[in-house]
């Protein structure tokens, strides 16, 4: 069972969301990306954002507590949200970070931000960026309301009471939903086999460790922490920011000692731990198919299709 | 895991003071071999160290003063700092019983073997022959008065040296048998070295266990610092069986 939602009857919807808490959508600014919403006339949902909705529950530079000497003095409060047109590929990418900052040892603030968020999804149609292959994915449906467009409305999957809060008084609907067609496809295949394979080190040459595409993934999670005092009020803080497994630091950093990092087992760092290893540890694959490190590569390395010519 | 208050005390210090120390830590927690504890000094930042002893006041950590955390603990001698653990999969030293042992390690990064050693003898009866070879690297003396100390029985040989060369003589001259375990930790290049050269010594890899020294930071899992091809060393070691992780060193 959903809900009916006119597509006349959406900017009412969305209007009364945002009186109450923030609303954040993708806006069309130097690139379309999730923001928080001033207009809804701002929204964009015919294309597909850039950048995915990482940045509200693991900020590039995260500011996790203060502390004065030895004494912890807190956490800033986290705002309630919510966050509307994201796409399936985000949905589950926010699957995988709860896997790992949700799991044995919760992260306080990742915890406090996902409780406080609500995301109401949008299932992509006509408008399918050339590179997303999530279908290849194994993908659920992960968000508390999914929009699915169906002509002049919208018909609303609840997928959670916090979802179901905000349609209640809509009309209830039923409606058989179908598969997302992305042209881009993932072959199946034990790439464990492929380790040694040449076309990882050809790819590899062509990099030049900008780091765009961790930098774009929604499932990249990786961070260093530091610490930062102001010596006025003696306050210390506690930050941790961005990392990418792309840049040689982020190896030379592990350990003087670390085995010597080259580009290509960066670039099969970043591949083998999106497809194989992190399922070894959560069951769940960690790359959604969502295709930015492909898009955005500017040295166009796609391992789609590195992969798919594997024989 | 929250951080907690521990009493830090410098316990023994090189000869010039200046490069390490061995401090004792007043920490609950009981701890295995080839574990460690997160160190958290305010305004300077966390960091790692293997447990070198554990007795019923706490822990031993050595100490060299390489890191801005290393660094800043010097001053602090009996001064509070921030400790969580004990965490990591250690060396497995209930299944090494009726085995002859073999540790080979760097000074600098002993003491996962010098736990393993007390280990040892503490249950003595339980243990065939233990054999260690040392490469003496800095800090030197520390370690070496305490290294004997340690190995201050009829069941176990200690042989240490200063020179690389000297090192793998050393290790050539053991005989591995089919009950032996090697218990590793060292650099990562002179673990690939002694790593090719148990090989030519036919010790089998299922046999082979090593620390793998890596900087962590959050030592929870979470933020991917330590990754090892999809092995996080602070939550899946940082003790490996070389079988389980062939791949580290191709
Ligand atoms: S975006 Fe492309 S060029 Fe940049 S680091 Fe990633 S793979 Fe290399
Ligand atoms: S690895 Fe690439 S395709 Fe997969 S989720 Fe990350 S950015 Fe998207
Ligand atoms: S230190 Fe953070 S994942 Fe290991």
């Amino acid at each position: 069972m959903g809900k009916l939602l006119k597509k006349e009857d959406l900017n009412k919807f969305l209007y009364k969301i945002k009186t109450k808490q923030e609303l954040v959508a993708p806006v069309e600014t130097d690139a379309v990306r999730f923001e928080t919403v001033k207009f809804i006339s701002q929204i964009i949902l015919d294309k597909i954002p850039e950048f995915p909705p990482k940045k509200y529950f693991l900020p590039s530079n995260d500011e996790m507590f203060q502390f004065r000497g030895s004494k912890i003095l807190g956490t800033k409060k986290q705002p309630s949200r919510i966050i509307f047109g994201i796409r399936q590929c985000d949905v589950n990418a926010i699957n995988v970070l709860d896997k790992v900052f949700l799991g044995k040892n919760p992260d306080p603030l990742y915890k406090e931000r996902r409780e406080k968020t609500t995301l109401i999804a949008i299932k992509c149609s006509k408008e399918i960026e050339k590179n997303c292959f999530c279908t290849s994915m194994n993908l659920s449906n992960f968000a508390d309301l999914y929009f699915h467009d169906i002509g002049d409305s919208f018909f609303i999957e609840v997928g959670s009471d916090k979802g179901l809060k905000l349609v209640s008084r809509l009309k209830d609907y039923e409606y058989q939903t179908g598969p997302i067609n992305t042209k881009k496809r993932l072959f199946k295949k034990d790439i464990a086999r492929y380790y040694n394979n040449k076309a990882w080190k050809d790819a590899a040459n062509k990099c030049i460790s900008c780091g765009i595409c961790t930098n774009v993934c929604p499932t990249c999670l990786c961070y260093k922490q530091k610490e930062f005092s102001d010596t006025k009020t003696d306050i210390g803080t506690k930050k941790r920011s961005w990392v990418s497994c792309q840049h040689k630091n982020f190896w030379e950093d592990t350990d003087e000692n670390a085995m010597d990092f080259d580009k290509t087992k960066m670039l099969k760092h970043r591949v083998y731990h999106k497809l194989s290893y992190f399922k070894k540890n959560y069951r769940i694959g960690m790359c959604t198919g969502c295709g930015r490190c492909i898009t955005q590569c500017p040295a166009k390395i796609d391992f789609v299709k590195i992969i798919n010519k594997f024989k | 895991m929250t951080y907690e208050y521990a009493d830090l005390k410098i316990i023994k210090k090189e000869a010039n003071g200046k490069l390490a120390s061995i401090f004792s830590l007043r920490y609950k927690g009981a701890a295995h071999p080839g574990q460690y504890i997160s160190i958290w000094v305010p305004g300077i930042g966390q960091e790692t160290f293997p447990i070198a002893h554990q007795d019923s006041t706490g822990f031993n950590i050595l100490v060299t003063k390489k890191s801005d955390v290393s660094k800043n603990i010097f001053p602090l001698k009996k001064g509070l700092i921030l400790v969580k653990g004990p965490f990591g999969h250690g060396f497995p030293m209930n299944n090494l019983k009726k085995t002859n042992l073999v540790m080979i390690g760097q000074t600098h990064l002993f003491s996962p073997l010098w736990f393993a050693l007390s280990y040892v003898k503490e249950n003595k009866t339980s243990y065939l022959k233990t054999s260690i070879v040392a490469l003496q690297t800095k800090p030197k003396k520390a370690f070496i008065e305490n290294l004997k100390k340690a190995s201050s029985d009829k069941n176990i040989n200690l042989e240490y040296t200063e020179k690389a060369e000297d090192f793998k003589k050393l290790i050539k001259k053991i005989k591995f048998t089919k009950n032996t375990n090697v218990l590793l930790s060292l650099k990562e290049e002179y673990l690939k070295e002694v790593l090719s050269l148990l090989k030519s010594k036919k010790v089998q890899n299922k046999n082979i266990y090593f620390y793998l020294h890596r900087k962590m930071n959050c030592a929870q899992g979470i933020c991917g610092s330590c990754a090892v091809l999809g092995e996080k060393t602070c939550v899946d070691g940082p003790v490996f069986r070389f079988d389980d992780v062939l791949g580290f060193f191709e």
